[in-house]
This record gives structure tokens, C-alpha cells and sequence, in this order.
């Protein structure tokens, strides 16, 4: 546009306005740089609270300002640092009131390393700082859970192997199934948001979180800092178990217990059945062995007492208070045995409904019988043994004869 | 506890009460009719054990939703027999 501006100017010449000069360079960079990729060094990083993200880049010589605009700015999933070498794509444009040419850029990536891989180690960095992988805050795990809840994938192997494992290895166990969406947009707010309501509603003493293998990328949802959170803040002990032995995220480190494998979460949950009816059998076997090495101490001592004074004390009335006393041990003794008898009894009727108490089961967790091999008498003191005496001794798989070198007595018990 | 009676114990404490009866009769530390005193109560939380593990009645449930005042909606689930 030409117009009179001022005297004493050469007519037909031509006057631009600054915004018709700012506008055609801008153009013209928009045009000549229509996209480009653009390596350099972040600096002079600041985020107004427009959420647009501005900085410079840099190399040794020159700068060029850059400016991600808020949508692209909250896709990147590592956290941008001056310092920070990046690779950037965009196109080149001028920003008119200050003509100040710069690049917006719609994809950014950190030079070198993984972009994925940087977010994780950032998070990792800042949550490892906040104290939240530290061991003294992990919560202890429940001996004997009474609700456990599992937070997966409703499709997939992954759900299915839990059930079987949880319901094999504890079968006085409730399941809460709580179903979410393991990768993918908006999943790992599925995740966190179960974790929050789980506790809100206290419906579980142990809580899984996890899912099966697959890519860095199908298993990001747990190295999401909203997930980390869930986790920090619940007050049920949480299980991570993500992926296989080899893959480790955010989630485990937050987690007051890691598994390598869901599978493996299942069984750390809930203790084995099986075990622990041997080991109340063996408590079984215990109280009752103890009590009857008493009574039978206890009979001796009432018959040693009863004799000495048969003995020393010819006297008539003394006579009588013996066999008083006879007939007291008599009768201490019999009620003594009917007692035993009885419990014995009603032990054997417990026992007798377990699959379980076979000796070979005590074998196999490690204890083993041993017998004279000349007259097959089990051996439950070393002073019935005398050196030289040939045992044998029943292992859970095979046997032992072996010839005794020592024999150190046991302590005795009081009677 | 908030009533006279005795509830029945959880079966993590039973065990922990048995394990300590176990170990009482074995210490040998008390007089004998004590020790027949516990050696029945170490009978009476063994068969509470032994039913609490021969009980095994299994519950799943899955949740499907979440009502209007922000309580689970759960769904029985029938766990799959398979192999």
C-alpha cells in the first residue's frame, strides 16, 4: 500500500507498515521451513501458566527460540530441563510484536537415550528423592488374608492364573476382582482410581496390581506417577506384579511388595493350605508326646514314693495312710491314663479326617526316623544307642545305615 | 472389645495361641495339672484350625460398577475349571 507519509519524499516510492513487513517475513519463513528436525541444547526453560512451553535452543554458536504449544507440551511424558539435548521437529515461524523468528515444534525427543526410557529414570530420580521406595514406609503383608483384592485385565491368561493359584493355595480366601484396562489411554487413571477406591471402601486386607508382558510401551500405564500415587497412598499393603521377571516399573518400586510374575504375586499373597496343615500336625504330635513323657515321670515318682514309705513305715496307722496314698496314685494314674485316653482319642479321630498325616509328609519337610538295625527299635533318646550300633534312617526318599560314634544324652525334664 | 462374650478366635490368632501352648508344654516350666489344663486348650485350637481349613468356601466377585453414593456394585464370579 503507497500513501503520502511525508513531504519531501521521491514520489512513487513505497512505504511498508512494520505489521505488512513482519507479516511477508513471516511468511516467508513459514514457506521456506515448512518442517524441519532441529537438534540442540534446551535453555532458558520457562512454563507459564498458559501450560505453552517456552526455551531457546542452542548449539556452541548460535540459538534459535522454540515454543511447544499446550496440547503437544502435554503429551511429552519426560520432563523438560535446561540442559536437556533434544531432537525437534516443527516449522519455522516469526512472532509478529517482537518479529522474533522461532520454531514451534509438534514432536520433541531426548537425544540419545529412549524418550520412554528417560521419562521412566526422571520419575524414578524424583520419586526415589521423595523417599517413596524407601523400606521402612513398605507395609508388612498379612500372614493370613482374609479379602484379597486383584486389580487387572478382565481378558488374558493373566486373571484366570491368579484365580487358580489363590484358590488352590488358600481356599478360605475372598476375591475382590476389580477390572481395568492395563494399557492405553486413560489406563493407568483406571488403575489409580481402583487402587483409591479399593480403600475407600476397605474391601480387601492385600490388594494386586498388575498384568502380564508386553513392550515398555504396552506396560506404561504402570510408570505413571498417577499410579505411583495410588500406590504411595494406599493403606492397603499393595503387590505389584507387571510383566515378567525382567521388567521393572515405577509400580514395584512404589509397591510395598514386588512380584516378577502376577503368578508369583498369587502365591506370595496367600500362604499354602497344605503346609500348614503338616505344621499343625506336627504341633499335634509335639503336645502329645510332651504330656505323656510327664505322666509316665509323674506315675514313677508316685510309685518310687510309695514303696520307700511300704518299707520304712511298719506302723499300722501309717499302713493305713499308706495304702490310702497307694490307692490316691492308683487313681491318679487310671484318671491320668482315661484322660490321655480320651484326647488321644479324639486326636486320632481329627487326624483321621486329613489326608495329611502321613509320616512321609513330616519326611518330606526334612525330618527323618531312626532305628536300631538289629531290633528295629525307633530311636527317640541317643542313650538307648550305644557306640558301635548299627542305624538306619528313614529318609523321605531312601535310607541310611549308619554305625554310631558318640552318643551325647539329652537333657532330662523335670518331672 | 466391646461385649462380655468371647468371640471366636481369627484363625491367625488361634495359631499364634497354639503355637505358644506348643510351647509352654514343651518348656516344662509348669506343674502338670497346668499342663493338662493347656494340653486341652491346645485340643480346642487345633480343631478350630482344622475346621477353619476344611472350611474352604470359596467367593469371588468381580466389581461392575459403582452406585449413586459411591459404593461397589459386585457380581458373583464362577471361577473357570480348567485345567
Amino acid at each position: 500500500m503507497t500513501m503520502f507519509v511525508s513531504a519531501g519524499m521521491p514520489a512513487g516510492v513505497k512505504v511498508f507498515t512494520i505489521s505488512e513487513v513482519a507479516s511477508q517475513i513471516r511468511e516467508l519463513l513459514e514457506e521456506a521451513f515448512p518442517s524441519l528436525w532441529l537438534t540442540g541444547e534446551i535453555s532458558n526453560l520457562a512454563r507459564p501458566a498458559s501450560g505453552h512451553v517456552y526455551f531457546s535452543l542452542k548449539d556452541s554458536s548460535a540459538q534459535i527460540a522454540a515454543v511447544i504449544w499446550r496440547g503437544n507440551a502435554a503429551r511429552l511424558r519426560f520432563q523438560l530441563k535446561d540442559g536437556l539435548e533434544v531432537v525437534a521437529r516443527g516449522h519455522l515461524s516469526s512472532y509478529a510484536p517482537r518479529s522474533q523468528y522461532q520454531i514451534q515444534i509438534d514432536q520433541l525427543l531426548p537425544k540419545g537415550v529412549g524418550e520412554l526410557e528417560l521419562a521412566f529414570q526422571q520419575l524414578k530420580a524424583k520419586l526415589s528423592q521423595r523417599g517413596w521406595f524407601d523400606p521402612e514406609r513398605k507395609k508388612p503383608l498379612p500372614r493370613f488374608p482374609r479379602r484379597i483384592a486383584l486389580v487387572t485385565s478382565p481378558t488374558g491368561a493373566v486373571i484366570r492364573d491368579m484365580l487358580r493359584i489363590l484358590l488352590r493355595r488358600w481356599p478360605a480366601i475372598e476375591i475382590v476382582f476389580y477390572p481395568v484396562a492395563v494399557q492405553g489411554e486413560g489406563a493407568a487413571r483406571e488403575v489409580a482410581q481402583a487402587i483409591q477406591r479399593l480403600n475407600q471402601w476397605q474391601s480387601a486386607d492385600v490388594v494386586i496390581v498388575g498384568r502380564g508382558g508386553g513392550s515398555m510401551e504396552d506396560l506404561w500405564s504402570f510408570n505413571e506417577e498417577v499410579v505411583a500415587e495410588a500406590i504411595y497412598h494406599s493403606r492397603i499393603p499393595v503387590i505389584s506384579a507387571v510383566g515378567h521377571e525382567t521388567d521393572f516399573t515405577i509400580a514395584d518400586f512404589v509397591a510395598d511388595r514386588r512380584a516378577a510374575t502376577p503368578s508369583e504375586a498369587a502365591e506370595i499373597a496367600v500362604p499354602d493350605r497344605q503346609e500348614v496343615l503338616s505344621s499343625l500336625t506336627a504341633s499335634q504330635r509335639r503336645m502329645t508326646a510332651v504330656l505323656m513323657e510327664r505322666i509316665k515321670k509323674a506315675t514313677q515318682y508316685v510309685n518310687q514314693l510309695a514303696q520307700r514309705r511300704a518299707l520304712r513305715l511298719p506302723l499300722e496307722r501309717l499302713r493305713t495312710l499308706q495304702q490310702l496314698l497307694d490307692e490316691k496314685a492308683e487313681r491318679l494314674q487310671r484318671g491320668l491314663r482315661r484322660y490321655l485316653e480320651g484326647q488321644t482319642r479324639r486326636l486320632q479321630q481329627t487326624a483321621a479326617r486329613l489326608d495329611t498325616l502321613s509320616p512321609l509328609n513330616v519326611l518330606r519337610r526334612g525330618y527323618s526316623l531312626t532305628v536300631i538295625e538289629s531290633c528295629e527299635t525307633l530311636l527317640r533318646a541317643a542313650e538307648k544307642a550305644t557306640i558301635g550300633t548299627r542305624i538306619v534312617t528313614q529318609l523321605a526318599e531312601g535310607k541310611l545305615v549308619s554305625r554310631v560314634e558318640e552318643v551325647i544324652a539329652g537333657a532330662g525334664k523335670t518331672p | 472389645m466391646n461385649s462380655g462374650e468371647k468371640p471366636l478366635p481369627t484363625f491367625e490368632s488361634a495359631l499364634a495361641d497354639l503355637e505358644q501352648v506348643v510351647h509352654e508344654l514343651e518348656d516344662g516350666q509348669i506343674g502338670l495339672e497346668a499342663a493338662l489344663a493347656r494340653y486341652e486348650t491346645g485340643v480346642k485350637l487345633l480343631r478350630h484350625c482344622y475346621s477353619f481349613l476344611n472350611q474352604a468356601e470359596q467367593r469371588i466377585q468381580m466389581v461392575s460398577g459403582v452406585d449413586a453414593s459411591g459404593q461397589p456394585v459386585l457380581k458373583p464370579v464362577v471361577p473357570e475349571t480348567s485345567p
